[in-house]
């Protein structure tokens, strides 16, 4: 406290020394004003410590740049469990399991919930198949870039000639390159050799909350947009989740809170009730978190069909005003769908007793149907073919079977921690709504590899 | 949650140190008649005392209570001094005691305050943008309770524009593209503790904003308003002042936490006692 005073003093001269050398006397009170800026100042989001995500990437495009894209009818041959990598040590020391959609190619271990997102490519006349992407921390700002080859040399031809995998080489196949950290070219070698094939778990429900990730997470996109539900297939869903309320012109669109706050948008403008805003002035006035726009529910579900091979979208209705209009748009695209020859679930979810009211007294077109999120005797009560239980209720294992047993299906939401998911997946649930996709899916081959049951009977 | 809490805490000990009160240790003022009492640490008719330079009682009452000058927790006057060898200072403290009797312990200040303001936070995408102003003009008016504690209470409300622009938009499957216009401005009430030094003062306040934004688009024009917590802290000089006035030049920054808005304001500030008692 003197040295304080003393600073002030030399600095701002005599007639200042004199009144801090009295609030150095009551040094009490100067400590109260100290602490009182301090707690300010910790206080201020401006102050926050929470990091920044980097979403690196290889300079010039990697090797990608110079590479053919594999055939999509069989990159997802490469799906498979891997043994625990060897080298470095950032993906951890259990077993990996390598999640292939049409174009990409991901990694998930359960050590830091980490996984990798890679595109694939052909170089050298097919004689090489190349995956480059980035890996991260699901909760931790961990991050970096990844290259792998897929070897042997057979494999690869195999895969981007779009000709199936010899069984004879399965067993061979090794994921061999490099890793690193941050925006830095990856230096530590890696290698993945197979262990076994993945398992067939197509009717168990993993549940992407929100599109691949919430905003504050950062998987490179904000939660409840396009770019968003296009991540969902690589981050290990099967089946997203969004958020649907009705702007002030009727519109069904894509957003989660009541109001525009920072946690979710941008923008000087951005601020007050949805409910005030029509779609055009939305889009005058904000963005979302990482500056994509607010989606209309008809974008996101056009998106859906032609973007994505997921096989459901549950869509959340926020408000009863949004039921009606929001069955008339499900409507809509599941004719597109069908038309498509793509087997999309359309399901709306009903989370409160209001909504649920607006959804019994909505027209509803045929095929429509719902989710409801609250208690076992209100399911058994409404036309829902799905029961979504709240995950802090606990895993209700005699409900979940006795609701399986009049044909409806129990997605638990939300869960992110791997005790809880063990925990729940006990009770042989349809299917688990989560933020992290891929730790889920994770965790769901290794108990198939088991020989676990996933899912119901 | 954390913030809340934070912001909370940090009000309860800021508002709590002024509950427990310490004594003004304001700086002197240029007020020629009082200088001798100043020097010596009476209160100035502003409510202000000067330190004297063997210490300041902090507890027991202040100068201005007693009459006194001297912390002895007995309550002297002149009459002290009588047949003693220390006649002469009993006869300076007697002339102080005249000069000071009457002075207030309370005074009801009243507070203006006009300036330009700048938004600091949050950074602004300018993609799409025809033309934008980043600021506008702010009020302010409150009152201070002005004691012979050093922290002083305030009560302010204040009206600040803070941005506007023009831009155009693309509306999707809305359907093409159009011209908007937008405004942003914010109402206040801020609470706090004042503390004066010298010719200066420091506030810092936490209170309520409510920001209210306006967006024209395709011929409708849509206004939204949200309340969200915040703190205000500001620093003003005041160069020109007389017994009851104060003129001069004040910096604020007004930081609106749910909103995620920070504005940054200067200009000239004018405070005037109401009413001493």
């Amino acid at each position: 406290m003197n040295a304080l005073a003393s600073t002030i003093r030399d600095s701002w001269g005599a007639m200042f020394s004199r009144h801090f050398e009295h609030l150095g006397a009551r040094a009490g009170q100067l400590k109260w004003i100290l602490a009182v800026l301090v707690t300010l100042a910790l206080a201020h989001p401006g102050c926050s410590a929470r990091g920044t995500v980097l979403h690196p990437r290889f300079e010039k495009g990697g090797l990608l740049a110079l590479a053919k894209p594999v055939p999509e009818k069989t990159l997802t041959d490469l799906g498979a469990i891997f043994e625990a990598p060897t080298g470095s040590a950032i993906l951890g020391g259990d077993p990996v399991v390598v999640y292939a959609t049409r174009n990409s190619v991901s990694l998930f271990a359960a050590p830091n919930t980490a996984y990798a997102i890679m595109r694939a490519g052909c170089l050298d006349d097919n004689a090489r198949l190349v995956l480059e992407g980035a890996w991260r921390y699901s909760n931790a700002t961990d991050t970096g870039l990844i290259r792998l080859f897929v070897e042997p040399t057979e494999v690869a031809n195999a895969l981007c000639k779009e000709l199936p995998i010899p069984p004879s080489l399965l067993k061979d196949i090794r994921l061999r390159g490099v890793i690193g950290r941050d925006e830095i070219a990856p230096t530590e070698e890696i290698t993945m050799a197979w262990k076994a094939p993945r398992s067939d778990t197509s009717n168990f429900i993993v549940a992407a909350h929100h599109g691949a990730c919430k905003t504050i997470d950062d998987c490179g996109a904000s939660e409840n947009t396009l770019e968003s539900i296009e991540l969902v297939e690589p981050f290990g869903a099967s089946v997203v989740e969004i958020d649907v309320r009705l702007s002030k012109d009727g519109v069904p669109f894509l957003y989660h809170d009541e109001t525009f706050n920072p946690r979710l948008t941008q923008g000087p403008l951005c601020h007050g009730q949805v409910r005030d805003y029509t779609i055009a002035q939305m889009r005058a006035a904000c963005r979302l978190k990482f500056g994509e726009e607010i989606p209309t529910l008809a974008e996101a579900l056009e998106t859906t069909v032609n973007d994505t091979r997921l096989a459901g979208i549950w869509l959340d209705a926020k408000e009863p005003e949004v039921v009606a209009p929001t069955l008339a748009v499900m409507a809509e695209y599941r004719k597109k769908a069908e038309e498509k020859k793509r087997a999309l679930e359309i399901v709306i979810g009903l989370g409160s007793s209001e909504i649920l009211e607006a959804y019994v007294a909505a027209t509803k077109p045929e095929g429509t149907r719902c989710l409801y999120e609250l208690d076992r005797a209100g399911v058994e009560s409404t036309p829902c073919d799905f029961w979504g239980p709240r995950w802090t209720r606990g895993p209700m294992n005699e409900d979940v079977t006795a609701l399986q047993g009049q044909k409806k299906r129990v997605v638990y939401w939300t869960i992110n921690e791997p005790e809880f998911i063990a925990l729940f997946l006990k009770a042989k649930p349809d299917g688990i709504l989560t933020d992290r996709p891929g730790m889920l899916r994770n965790k769901i081959q290794l108990m198939a590899l088991a020989g676990e049951q996933v899912g119901p009977q | 949650m954390r913030r809340i809490f934070g912001g909370a805490l940090g009000s309860l000990l800021l508002l709590g140190s002024v509950h427990w009160g310490v004594p003004a240790a304001h700086a002197e003022k240029d007020v020629p008649v009082f200088a001798d009492a100043l020097a010596n640490g009476a209160p100035s008719p502003r409510g202000d005392a000067a330190p004297s330079d063997a210490g300041f009682p902090f507890e027991g009452g202040s100068p201005s209570d007693t009459g006194s000058l001297v912390d002895t927790g007995v309550p002297l006057d002149s009459s002290s001094f009588s047949g003693t060898r220390d006649a002469a200072a009993g006869e300076a403290v007697a002339a102080i005691d005249t000069r000071t009797k009457g002075l207030p312990t309370h005074v009801l200040e009243g507070d203006l305050y006009v300036g330009l303001n700048i938004m600091v936070a949050p950074a602004v995408d300018h993609r799409g943008e025809i033309d934008s102003t980043n600021g506008g003009f702010g009020v302010a008016f409150g009152l201070t309770y002005r004691t012979r504690y050093f922290l002083s209470p305030f009560l302010e409300f204040g009206y600040a524009s803070i941005y506007r622009n023009e831009k155009n938009v693309d509306l999707g499957s809305a359907g093409g593209t159009a011209v908007s216009s937008g405004r942003l401005s914010a109402m206040s009430v801020l609470v706090g503790p004042a503390l004066d030094l010298w010719r200066f003062r420091l506030r810092a306040g936490i209170g309520l904003y409510r920001l209210s934004t306006t967006t024209r688009v395709l011929g409708t024009s849509v206004s939204s308003d949200e309340l969200d917590m915040g703190y205000g802290f500001s620093l003003s000089g005041y160069p020109l002042r007389t017994d009851r006035f104060q003129l001069g030049l004040e910096a604020r920054l007004h930081l609106i936490l749910e909103g995620g808005t920070t504005v940054f304001s200067i200009g000239p500030t004018f405070t005037g006692d109401i009413f001493r008692w």
